[in-house]
């Protein structure tokens, strides 16, 4: 063999591993080089993007607690008082922008869980009164183009012997939680716990006491079992016996509940007077409570529910502008306790009650119409709520004086009124809420009033004010934003 | 002239006539004569009988000197139309001199001993009944090994072999004396016996011939015995028209097998002969059969010559007529000369014994069945190997094991956290993540995915499942076979699960193992192994749960070392079926993997040499395919379920792995360290290339792989631009194109890497003849150095890439379902879970039962079936406005739901909405899950009894519920008894519509037709009392038998019986 064929045949050798390596390069480089992609299938071009929207409302439901003295074992209703549901639906003209379901709606009162139709309308605007008898809750339902914007309120008064008082509370949404502060530890006060369970089955709910002392321990009856569709009556007293700032915080467990308190107080012989204490707005560090009316003794009572004390500033907001309480302005309350601060030193007339605390709190305001110390009296209890989101609105208690009271704590607000008269007239007032500050819209003549918005820390409650020979009877209404609107929430099946 | 008759009867011995028969003997005549001449006691006379020969056999004869100086009378006849050896022998003694009384019948390929004759005579004088005498016949060329020690035959006509063909003579046989019959070789046979029995009859041919006179004789009343000490050598060419020694033997053994029942057919008695007749027929087709399943063809062929016995019933009977009224004795006089029954199964045993024995590889065997080749080991150390180490040593030695065991070790790291986590409990659920989905089932229930018509998760499916499925159902019946394994939640899972974490040691096995074919050193096997069987690429396919591709890295290098098995000379047709076999199997689980094997094995059938080679091809091309049954049309136009069948999609991002890592075979990208250690062994496998190739074969081989490498790689680049689908729930962002999923890079990887290793170790061969056959020279410490640097990486990467951990992605938790909606789902209501999963842009819903879905994450395919409603319940639940008149319990009651489950990210309000939805009562929560129980209801006819939700309900005529009904199957199957019930009521099933086209409903035999209510099947039932059943048949049963028909085929091909030895024998 020649050397030149020895050298010949080494790069023969050489040239296998080469064209090897860049062969494969050149193939990855061409494959790696081509632009784009090659689609195999239709199903991989982009899917749309699928987002939640709001859908017309088809069905809103509302409960009301129903006769609250009425079903407690051991203890006698209070006669002579009539419960009374008016339901109601938004005017047409406070709609204007969302979608309504197409067709015929219905408005519907029945009672539960008979099931019982007690009132039907099918006409938008107008109140539908139904009364409710026995230990019964009431369900309030629209439906179809009725559904959306529907607000109803439940009242009961009675005039005459030492058990006379007005009651009015809002009928609300099931919740998994309610905070209510309500009652007091005098002789003869009666706070009677209100747990109703719209749903299909039974639901547990879990009551723990708050006082001023700190959470009272739990006792037997601070589990209640309420059956579907039913409901629930029981004495504070019975959970916690005397306690004299008591708070209510129900947890259900299994379903969603609606409870109310409703507190009744006779000193002596002297009728003290009643109402319902609605579920205050969620702990958090700002509580605004509207709709508050001093004409008497008044005081704020305050729940701090975490462990830590919490450093609460009140103060109370005026048409003009914010006014520091006189006393008690900044207060301090322990960690799981209850502390009332007294409203004194202002002149009567309405407000809304602002606290500012460090740590998360709710809170709600009793007043008391009380011009002479020994005359019968009326007690209102105004709960803590959240601002109003688009609508809010709320029936009028007849025969009485109705005044709403509109707060703003998030800047100065732009706010619609509307007042529907019996006879279906709409009467629409603009106003300006400034900052901080609070304005009142007289409702006389209106059956229901709405409240629309689209400021940030709006609320709004009805004060009503029943004057009678007696006494004037007084309670008060927190307005809650009504729903408007249904959620489509767009559901996907998928394969296992 | 020598003494007459008379002086020899006087001397006190027979007078004998040889009787020598010609015909072209000349290859062996001269011994003959000589034998002849040299007898210790010649014979007294010599005919020579020659039949027409053309090569001067009958000068030999005469001008034979021995035989003019021993045998004094002579005589030469010479004839041309005699057809037969038997008729040669009658025309001889026809012209034999008075006074002759025994005739030694001689051919000319035999010689007998030299005391042959003197020990027959001896034999016939010792005792006067014997009539007819014969010699022990051993090999013409090997005297040591015996042909034959008389005739040993049955009853029936089977002659046994005893001795064995081949047998030595050891002198084992050398107590035999009275025996059926004789052969003609250098017979005995006193003349007036042979001429009161007209001789030889011709209508049997040879040796059946010898044997019907001996049966005769024995009849007859002579005594017929073997001399043993008389020997005579005989080279048995057949007196057929070409006198050869290398005839047909399978054609001559059949002939004659025939020939010996046809013998046994016209000597029985006249009454057995029917019965016996039909014994040979059905006995010949048994064992024709029996011998057929053994693979055993030729032998099988030989057994149904048998039968063709029964074709010559004229010459059979004419040989009876002939015998008559000449038997002296009773047939049952002569029982003692035939083999027992006993004894011919036992002897039937000692033949299977001996074919399934294994052979003892012995070093002669390794020499002669490789190109021998030794690598760069030393030869000196091969003959070390001569010396028997103990076993403990050769296993603890052995590169593969090593091999293996570095692999399980690094299965058994990697998994750390899976095993130490339960995936070792066998009543567990196995791994979910990467790719791999949740199921709850066992092998069953996995079969019946597979064989209905109508079957998968949810509300089911008619589409076809893969035969993916098929393998992963048979490896669970296999793991169910395991104690406990069967009775776990989910025996599938399990199953997965360890065949994941199992599959780099049995690759890495089945990698050592297949490198067999090449004649290269063990180390660089092991090491070839390693880097397959545990290798970045290996360990990507676990990483990801993808146990398709696993699987199939454990079979391709036997597949791959099968077509080169199937190339060679050497090839057989059960290596070729086998790895058809394991080609189908891999076609099941990668199909794109069919390609190449098709390809191959088609180049092989049109340019394979040689027709057996070219026939082996064609089963490689033909065999995988068909094993795909009806699957395989669907590959045919289905590019998804080519390259992206579930279990080989990719949703990583092309984006997370460099381009460069792809193409060198880690699909899942690495650490750069662990990446740059990788490439030594792909180096030295490109750089072995250079060796210039033996031969064309060799050649053609390497730029084979050479291409395979380029084709592989340049698909597993490529695949990340192939777009299967958009990811489902991927929570696409705005402006950014939604991810998508690719088909898996790894297939094209599994096969550049294995068309890598496969070059590198062929250009390893013959490496001691470069590096030096001893010594240490600076070739043999450059390749050493090498070698050693690459195991050394090779390890790195390994321990890297396990130390990083291999079930990141997959747990052992992930998934479970809560045990109780999977008890009900598997009890007689057959009920169903409904899992709600919130996205932020959809409630997602799943409907969980006990068929199971599909084990491997894949692409979304449209579902056959239409929702029967439950769609909007959900939707009702989530948006929380629910209908109080229609309420959400028993609307999911009515579609089978028995549970809902909500998961994820809790939801309060799609929490508060089922806790105050009626009939649906919380169960409990826990942390990633809250569950829901959807009530019994009252029946409406007998209000004491409850009804749980189930897949079939029984409903008045108005609707009001009556009763469940136990199913027994999935998808509501079932074999129930019905009581009677009110007129008019019907049967509801909580199915999609769509299952009413594939199911078959009837009662008491009576089908039923379906009538849709409120979206779910319904059938109106008669109102007596009955049997219910609800089956769902095969999509298409013909495709399934033929593709069951093809596995069985292939799998029996496959299957080697017995040992090598035997089937060289067949």
């Amino acid at each position: 063999m020649t050397a030149s064929a020895g050298s010949s045949r080494r790069w023969a050798a050489l040239a296998r591993p080469v064209a090897l390596v860049a062969t494969t390069a050149g193939v990855v480089a061409a494959v790696g080089l081509v632009p784009g992609r090659i689609l195999l299938d239709a199903a991989a071009e982009a899917s749309p993007t699928v987002t939640t929207q709001g859908v017309a409302l088809q069905t809103a439901t509302l409960w009301c607690p129903g006769p609250e003295t009425e079903g407690l074992a051991g203890v006698p209703a209070v006669p002579g008082g009539t419960t009374t549901v008016l339901a109601a639906t938004a005017p047409t003209a406070a709609l204007i922008g969302t979608p309504v379901a197409d067709g015929s709606g219905l408005l519907t009162v029945k009672s539960a869980p008979e099931g019982a139709v007690l009132a039907q309308s099918a006409t938008r605007g107008a109140v539908l009164p139904a009364q409710l008898v026995g230990p019964i809750t009431g369900e309030v339902a629209a439906s179809g183009s009725l559904a959306a914007g529907l607000a109803a309120t439940q009242t009961w008064k009675r005039l005459d012997s030492d058990e006379r008082g007005l009651v009015a509370t809002p009928c609300l949404a099931p919740t998994s939680e309610a905070w209510l502060l309500a009652g007091g530890g005098d002789p003869t006060r009666r706070e009677r716990l209100v747990v109703a369970n719209p749903g299909g089955n039974a639901v547990t709910a879990d009551v723990t006491m708050y006082g001023a002392g700190g959470p009272v321990a739990a006792s037997a009856t601070s589990r209640l079992v309420v059956p579907p569709r039913g409901r629930v009556v029981v004495l504070l007293d019975a959970i916690a016996g005397v306690e004299v700032s008591p708070a209510v915080h129900v947890v259900a467990t299994g379903g969603l509940v609606t409870a109310v308190v409703e507190d009744s107080w006779i000193d002596g012989a002297v009728g003290r007077g009643r109402d319902d204490a609605a579920t205050s707005a969620a702990p958090a560090t700002d509580q605004v409570i509207p709709g508050v009316v001093v004409g008497g003794p008044a005081m704020i009572r305050v729940l701090v529910p975490g462990a830590a004390e919490a450093v609460v500033q009140a103060r109370v907001l005026t048409p003009t502008g914010p006014l520091a309480l006189p006393q008690g302005a900044v207060t301090r309350v322990p960690g799981g306790s209850v502390r009332d601060i007294p409203i004194e030193g202002l002149p009567p007339g309405p407000y809304a009650v602002q606290l500012t605390a460090d740590q998360p709190v709710t809170a709600a305001v009793m007043s008391q119409h009380r011009p002479d110390l020994a005359a019968p009296s009326d007690l209102a209890w105004a709960a803590s709520t959240e601002p109003i989101h688009g609508l809010a609105g709320v029936p009028t208690v007849p025969g009485a004086q109705n005044t709403l009271i509109l707060s703003s704590s998030g800047g100065v607000a732009d706010v619609t009124v509307y007042l529907t008269a019996g006879d279906g007239a709409v009467t629409t007032k603009a106003l300006r809420v400034e900052a901080d500050a609070i304005a009142t819209v007289d409702a006389a003549g209106a059956v229901s009033v709405w409240v629309a918005t689209s400021g940030k820390g709006v609320r709004a409650g009805l004060a009503v004010a029943l004057s009678d020979p007696g006494g004037t009877l007084v309670s008060s209404i927190g307005l809650r934003s009504t729903q408007l609107m249904g959620v489509d929430i767009p559901v996907r099946e998928r394969q296992g | 002239m020598a003494a007459s008759v008379a002086e020899v009867e006087r001397a006190g011995g027979p007078h004998v006539v040889a009787i020598l028969v010609l015909r072209d003997g000349a290859p062996w005549l001269p011994e003959c004569l000589d034998a002849l001449a040299s007898q210790t006691r010649p014979p007294d006379h010599l005919i020579a009988v020659d039949v027409a020969s053309t090569d001067g056999s009958g000068a030999l004869v005469t001008n034979h000197e021995g035989l003019l100086a021993t045998v004094p009378h002579r005589e030469l006849l010479t004839v041309d139309s005699i057809g037969t050896f038997a008729e040669a022998v009658s025309y001889a003694v026809a012209r034999l001199p008075e006074g002759s009384t025994w005739l030694w019948i001689v051919s000319d390929d035999s010689a007998p001993d030299p005391g042959a004759l003197a020990a027959l005579t001896g034999a016939v004088r010792r005792s006067p009944s014997v009539r007819v005498a014969g010699p022990k016949v051993v090999a013409w060329d090997n005297p040591k090994q015996l042909l034959d020690v008389g005739y040993q035959l049955t009853r029936s006509g089977r002659r046994i072999f005893a001795p064995a063909p081949g047998e030595a003579d050891q002198g084992q046989y050398d107590q035999r004396t009275d025996v059926l019959a004789v052969g003609t070789t250098c017979m005995l046979v006193r003349r007036d016996v042979f001429e009161s029995l007209d001789g030889l009859d011709s209508a049997f041919p040879e040796p059946a011939d010898a044997l019907d006179f001996g049966w005769r004789a024995q009849l007859a009343g002579h005594r017929v015995v073997v001399v043993p000490a008389a020997r005579a050598r005989d080279a048995g060419a057949r007196f057929g028209r070409e006198r050869t020694t290398e005839p047909d033997p399978r054609a001559v053994r059949r002939l004659q097998r025939s020939a010996t029942r046809r013998v046994a057919l016209a000597r029985c008695s006249t009454l057995a002969a029917p019965f016996l007749a039909l014994w040979i027929a059905l006995s010949s087709v048994a064992s024709a059969v029996g011998l057929l399943l053994l693979k055993r063809p030729a032998h099988a062929w030989l057994a149904m010559g048998d039968i063709t016995a029964l074709a010559h019933p004229v010459s059979s009977l004419r040989s009876r007529w002939r015998f008559r009224r000449r038997r002296a004795l009773a047939r049952r006089d002569l029982a003692t000369l035939f083999v027992t029954s006993g004894e011919a199964a036992r002897h039937t045993w000692d033949k299977v014994q001996d074919a399934l024995t294994p052979t003892r590889r012995t070093a002669l065997d390794t020499q002669d069945d490789t190109e021998t080749e030794t690598g760069p080991v030393a030869p000196e150390a091969d003959n070390l190997a001569i010396l028997p180490s103990s076993f403990a040593r050769r296993v603890i030695t052995n590169p593969g094991v090593l091999a293996t065991t570095m692999a399980a070790g690094a299965a058994g790291y990697g998994f750390r956290s899976a095993l130490t986590s339960g995936v070792l409990d066998v009543q567990g659920a196995g791994l979910v993540g990467g790719q791999l989905q949740r199921v709850t089932t066992d092998a069953a229930g996995m079969w019946h995915t597979f064989r209905d018509g109508w079957h998968g998760a949810g509300w089911g499916t008619n589409a076809e499942s893969s035969p993916a499925v098929v393998v992963i159902t048979a490896l669970s019946w296999l793991a169910e076979r395991l104690p406990v394994v069967a009775q776990g939640r989910s025996p599938v899972s399990v199953t997965i699960a360890w065949l994941l974490i199992l599959s780099l040691p049995m690759a890495t096995v089945t990698a050592y193992a297949a490198s067999r074919i090449l004649p290269v050193s063990s180390w660089l096997r092991a090491i070839a192994a390693l880097a397959w069987g545990a290798g970045g690429l290996a360990q990507a396919t676990v990483q990801e749960g993808r146990v398709t591709a696993a699987l199939a890295h454990v079979l391709l290098p036997l597949v791959a070392a099968g077509i080169v098995r199937l190339a060679r000379r050497d090839g057989t047709y059960t290596a070729a079926a086998a790895t058809s076999l394991g080609a189908g199997v891999v076609g099941a689980l990668e199909p794109l993997i069919l390609v190449p094997v098709a390809l191959a094995a088609l180049v092989l059938t049109v340019l394979g040499p040689g027709v057996s080679r070219r026939l082996r091809a064609a089963s490689l091309l033909v065999f995988p395919l068909a094993l795909q049954g009806p699957w395989l049309l669907r590959l045919t136009h289905d590019s998804v379920a080519l390259l992206a069948p579930p279990g080989l999609v990719d949703t990583t991002p092309a984006s997370d792995v460099p381009t460069w890592m792809v193409a060198v075979g880690l699909p899942l990208g690495a650490s750069s360290l662990q990446a740059l250690l990788t490439l030594p062994v792909i180096a030295l496998a490109v750089i072995s290339t250079a060796r210039r190739p033996r031969s064309r074969a060799e050649s053609a081989t390497v730029s084979a792989l050479g291409l395979l490498v380029v084709l592989g790689t340049g698909y597993a680049v490529l695949a990340r631009s192939i777009v299967v689908d958009t990811l489902v729930g991927g929570g696409s962002l705005q402006g950014l194109a939604p991810p998508v999923m690719t088909a898996w890079p790894g297939v094209g990887s599994q096969i550049a890497l294995l068309a890598l290793l496969g070059l590198g170790l062929l250009g390893s061969r013959r490496l001691a003849a470069v590096v030096g056959a001893s010594g240490w020279g600076w070739r043999r410490w450059l390749v050493g150095s090498a070698t050693a640097a690459t195991a050394v990486s090779l390890l790195g990467a390994l321990g890297l890439g396990v130390n990083d951990r291999l079930d990141n992605g997959l747990s052992t938790a992930g998934g479970a379902l809560p045990a109780v909606a999977v008890d009900q789902s598997r009890g007689p209501d057959a009920n169903r879970l409904l899992v709600l999963r919130p996205t932020p842009s959809y409630l997602d819903y799943e409907l969980v039962g006990a068929e199971p879905g599909s084990v491997l994450r894949g692409v979304t395919v449209p579902t056959a079936a239409t929702d029967p409603g439950l769609g909007p319940v959900v939707r009702a639940l989530a948006s929380g406005t629910f209908d109080p008149d229609r309420p959400a319990g028993p609307r999911l009651a009515d579609l089978g739901v028995g549970f809902v489950s909500v998961r994820g990210t809790a939801d309060p309000s799609l929490i508060r909405t089922l806790d105050a939805a009626p009939g649906v009562v919380r169960l409990g929560a826990t942390d990633d899950q809250t569950l829901w129980r959807v009530v019994t209801r009252p029946s409406a006819t007998n209000p004491t009894d409850v009804v749980p939700p189930a897949r079939l309900r029984i409903v008045t005529k108005d609707g009001a519920l009556v009763s469940a009904v136990a199913v027994s199957g999935p998808h509501a199957q079932t074999v129930a008894a019905i009581p009677g019930g009110p007129e008019g009521r019907r049967l509801m099933v909580a199915q999609a519509p769509e299952w009413a086209a594939h199911a078959v409903v009837s009662f008491d035999g009576q089908p039923l037709s379906p009538a849709l209510l409120v979206g779910t099947p319904a059938y109106t039932l008669p109102s007596s009392a009955g049997t219910l059943t609800i089956e769902i048949p095969a999509l298409r049963r013909g495709w399934s038998y033929a593709q069951l028909a093809v596995f069985a085929l292939v799998l029996f091909l496959a299957i080697p019986f017995g040992n090598r030895r035997s089937r060289r024998l067949s």
